[in-house]
C-alpha cells in the first residue's frame, strides 16, 4: 500500500516537472503560429505570417550572419589554439595536463562583467579592434568545453606510439599529425567544435557589454524583439530552440556512433 | 657476418634530469637477432628509442652500417620499429597500414600492391587485407605491426616487448614466427623483453641490462653457463650462489679447473646437482627437506650434512623421492662457475 502511494507521488512530481519545463516551449511554439492570442484559452487562428516577416527582415538576417560569423570564428580560433596544446600534453608531456586542468577552470571563476572590464581597461588604448577582443575572449571562455572534449578524444588509444610509428615509417611530424592523429580524434574535434560554436553563437553578456548596439547578434536581437513584438520574438525563440535541438541531436548521434565503435574495438582486441 | 653492424659508443641518456643510461657501449652483428634483456626500469626501451631517434637528449655515438646516425631525425634513419601497443592506425585498413611507409617513400602503386601482398602472405594475413585493426586479434595485430615494419626492408628492426600483451600460447607461437621471419628475410633485429625464456629461445645474442648499464653480452648459452657477475647469476635462471668458503665446507676444492678463492662467489645451477654420479664428481650427503613435483621435472631443497641448503632440479626419473630420508647427490666441480665478489659496476 505504502509502495503504491509513493509510486503515485513520484509519478505526479515527475509529470508536474515535465509540464513545468515543456509548457513554455509548447506555448511559445503555438504562439509563434497564432494570428492573435490575447485573453482567450486558444489562439484565434494560425498563420505563417510571423515566420515570413522575420525571415525577410534585414535585421534578423544580419544578426543571424553576425552570430554565425562569431560562432565560426571562435570555433576556428579555439581549435587552432587548443588542439596543439592538448596534443602536446597527451603525446609528449603528461605533466602539462595538471596545469591545463587548472587553467581550464578559470573561465568558470571569472564572471563576464569582470572579464569585460578587465579587457577594456587593458586594451582600450591599443589599436586593437573590439571585435577581435570579443572573439578572443569568447574563445577563451569556451576553453573548458573545448579542452574537455579534445582531451577525452585522446583516451583509449596509444597516440604517442601511433605518432612515433608514423615518424619511424618516414613521415614528417606535420603529415603524421594530419594522417594519423587527426582522423582518430575527429569525434572529439567535432564535439568540441559544436560545443564551442553553440556557446559562441548564443553568447550575450560579453557581446552586449563590449560592443552593444554596434554589433547586434541573434541573442541581442531576440531581447530587443521581446520588447516590441511578442509573436516575432516567439518565432525567433522557436527557431533558436530548433537549432539547439539539432546540435544536441548531432552530438548524441556522434557519441553513440563512437561508443558502439569503441565496444567493437574492445571485442576485437581479445586474442 | 659483419661484427659491428650497429655500434653504440659511450651512450648517455638523461630523462627529466635523471641519467638513465650511463656510458653504454655494445655492438650488434648483421643479420642476427639480438635481445635486450633486463628487469623493468633497466633502460632497455630507452636505448631502443635512442637508436630509433625518438629520444631527444642523447650523448654518445650511434653507428649503423658505419654511418653515424645519432643526429638524424627518426624519419631519416631507415630503422623499423614495432611498439608494445602495436600502434596500428585504427582509421586505415590492414593493407593501408602496411602500405603506409611505402606511400611515404612515394613508390609506384603497382610496386606497393605487390610488396604489401607479398608481406601479408609472409605473415599469413592475406585474407585480412581489407579489415580494420579493431577486427583483428592481438596476435594478428602484432603480425600486421611486424609486416608494416619489415615491408620497408629496414637496415635494422627494433621490437619493443612486442609479445607482452599476448597470452602465453600465442607468445610462444609468435616468437617462433618472428625468428623465422628474421632468418628468412635476413633482417638485423634488436628485440626488447624482460622474459628470459623468450630471450633464450630466439636470440643469437643477448645483452643483459641493469640500472642503465650493460651487465653482459653473449650467446644464450654463454649468458647462462658463464655469468660474469653476481647480478647475472641471480637474474638468469635458478641458481645456488655460494662463497669459496661454503664450497669448501661441502668438500669441493676446485671450480672449473682452478682452486677455490675463499672470498669469491660461485654459482651452481640447480640442474647440475644430480643423483647420477659422473667422473670427477663430488658426493654430497644429506636429505631432501621440501619437494615440488613439476611433471617432467622435480625441484627440491637439499640439506647437506654440513648444514648447507641447496636448490636442486632434476628430470623426473619416475623414482619415488621422500623428504628427510638420507640421500647422496653429486656435483661436478668443472661446472661450478666463479662470478666475482660483488655486483658489476
Amino acid at each position: 500500500m505504502y509502495h503504491k502511494t509513493s509510486t503515485y507521488w513520484a509519478r505526479g512530481i515527475m509529470t508536474a516537472l515535465f509540464l513545468y519545463l515543456v509548457t513554455p516551449i509548447v506555448v511559445t511554439l503555438i504562439y509563434s503560429f497564432s494570428t492573435s492570442w490575447v485573453k482567450t484559452i486558444l489562439p484565434s487562428g494560425f498563420t505563417l505570417k510571423w515566420y515570413s516577416q522575420l525571415i525577410t527582415n534585414a535585421d534578423f538576417t544580419s544578426s543571424l550572419l553576425r552570430s554565425l560569423g562569431l560562432g565560426l570564428l571562435t570555433t576556428v580560433i579555439a581549435q587552432i589554439c587548443f588542439l596543439p596544446v592538448v596534443f602536446y600534453a597527451n603525446v609528449y608531456d603528461a605533466r602539462v595536463k595538471s596545469h591545463l586542468r587548472f587553467v581550464t577552470v578559470l573561465p568558470f571563476t571569472i564572471p563576464g562583467i569582470i572579464l569585460v572590464t578587465g579587457l577594456i581597461q587593458l586594451y582600450a588604448d591599443l589599436p586593437i579592434p573590439k571585435l577581435l577582443i570579443l572573439v578572443l575572449a569568447i574563445s577563451l571562455l569556451s576553453l573548458p568545453l573545448t579542452y574537455q572534449a579534445l582531451d577525452n578524444a585522446f583516451i583509449g588509444q596509444d597516440f604517442r606510439a601511433m605518432f612515433e610509428q608514423a615518424l619511424v615509417l618516414g613521415d614528417s611530424p606535420l603529415k603524421a599529425f594530419i594522417k594519423v592523429i587527426l582522423p582518430n580524434i575527429r569525434a572529439g574535434i567535432l564535439i568540441a567544435m559544436l560545443l564551442t560554436f553553440t556557446s559562441a553563437f548564443g553568447e550575450y553578456v560579453l557581446t552586449n557589454i563590449l560592443l552593444g548596439g554596434n554589433f547586434e547578434t541573434l541573442k541581442i536581437y531576440m531581447y530587443r524583439l521581446m520588447q516590441s513584438n511578442g509573436q516575432a520574438s516567439s518565432v525567433l525563440t522557436t527557431i533558436y530552440f530548433i537549432f539547439l535541438a539539432l546540435v544536441s541531436l548531432i552530438l548524441i548521434v556522434i557519441m553513440r556512433h563512437y561508443a558502439k565503435h569503441d565496444q567493437s574495438s574492445q571485442k576485437g582486441t581479445h586474442n | 657476418m659483419q661484427a659491428d653492424f650497429l655500434q653504440i659508443q659511450h651512450l648517455d641518456i638523461t630523462l627529466s634530469g635523471n641519467e638513465v643510461i650511463k656510458d653504454m657501449s655494445f655492438k650488434v652483428r648483421r643479420n642476427t637477432l639480438t635481445t635486450f634483456l633486463g628487469p623493468s626500469g633497466s633502460g632497455k626501451t630507452t636505448v631502443l628509442r635512442a637508436i630509433a631517434g625518438l629520444n631527444q637528449h642523447v650523448n654518445g655515438k650511434i653507428l649503423l652500417d658505419n654511418q653515424e646516425i645519432q643526429d638524424q631525425a627518426a624519419n631519416q634513419r631507415n630503422i623499423g620499429m614495432v611498439f608494445q601497443s602495436y600502434a596500428l592506425f585504427p582509421n586505415m585498413t590492414i593493407f593501408d597500414n602496411v602500405a603506409y611507409g611505402l606511400r611515404v617513400q612515394k613508390q609506384a602503386p603497382t610496386e606497393i600492391r605487390e610488396a604489401v601482398a607479398a608481406m601479408l602472405k609472409t605473415v599469413g594475413l592475406t585474407d585480412k587485407r581489407d579489415a580494420y585493426p579493431d577486427q583483428l586479434s592481438g596476435g594478428q595485430k602484432q603480425r600486421v605491426a611486424i609486416a608494416r615494419a619489415m615491408v620497408l626492408k629496414p637496415k635494422l628492426l627494433l621490437l619493443d616487448e612486442p609479445l607482452s600483451a599476448l597470452d602465453a600460447k600465442i607468445r610462444v607461437s609468435l616468437r617462433e614466427q618472428i625468428r623465422e621471419y628474421q632468418q628468412k628475410l635476413g633482417i638485423t633485429m634488436l628485440f626488447v623483453t624482460h622474459d628470459q625464456g623468450e630471450a633464450m629461445a630466439i636470440s643469437d645474442d643477448i645483452i643483459v641490462m641493469n640500472e642503465g648499464c650493460v651487465q653482459q653480452q653473449g650467446s644464450p648459452m654463454a649468458i647462462y653457463a658463464q655469468p660474469d657477475n653476481v647480478f647475472m647469476a641471480e637474474f638468469i635462471g635458478n641458481h645456488n650462489l655460494l662463497t669459496g668458503q661454503q664450497l669448501q665446507r661441502l668438500g669441493i676444492t676446485t671450480a672449473g679447473n682452478h682452486p677455490l678463492a675463499v672470498a669469491e662467489h660461485y654459482v651452481i645451477r640447480p640442474e647440475l646437482i644430480s643423483q647420477i654420479q659422473v667422473p670427477h664428481s663430488v658426493a654430497l650427503a644429506g636429505k631432501i627437506t621440501s619437494l615440488t613435483m613439476l611433471g617432467d621435472r622435480v625441484r627440491y631443497q637439499f640439506l647437506t650434512d654440513s648444514g648447507m641448503v641447496l636448490k636442486v632440479e632434476e628430470l623426473n626419473f619416475m623414482r619415488p623421492l621422500s623428504t628427510n630420508v638420507p640421500l647422496t647427490l653429486f656435483v661436478n666441480p668443472l661446472l661450478i662457475h666463479q662470478v666475482g665478489t660483488t655486483y658489476a659496476e
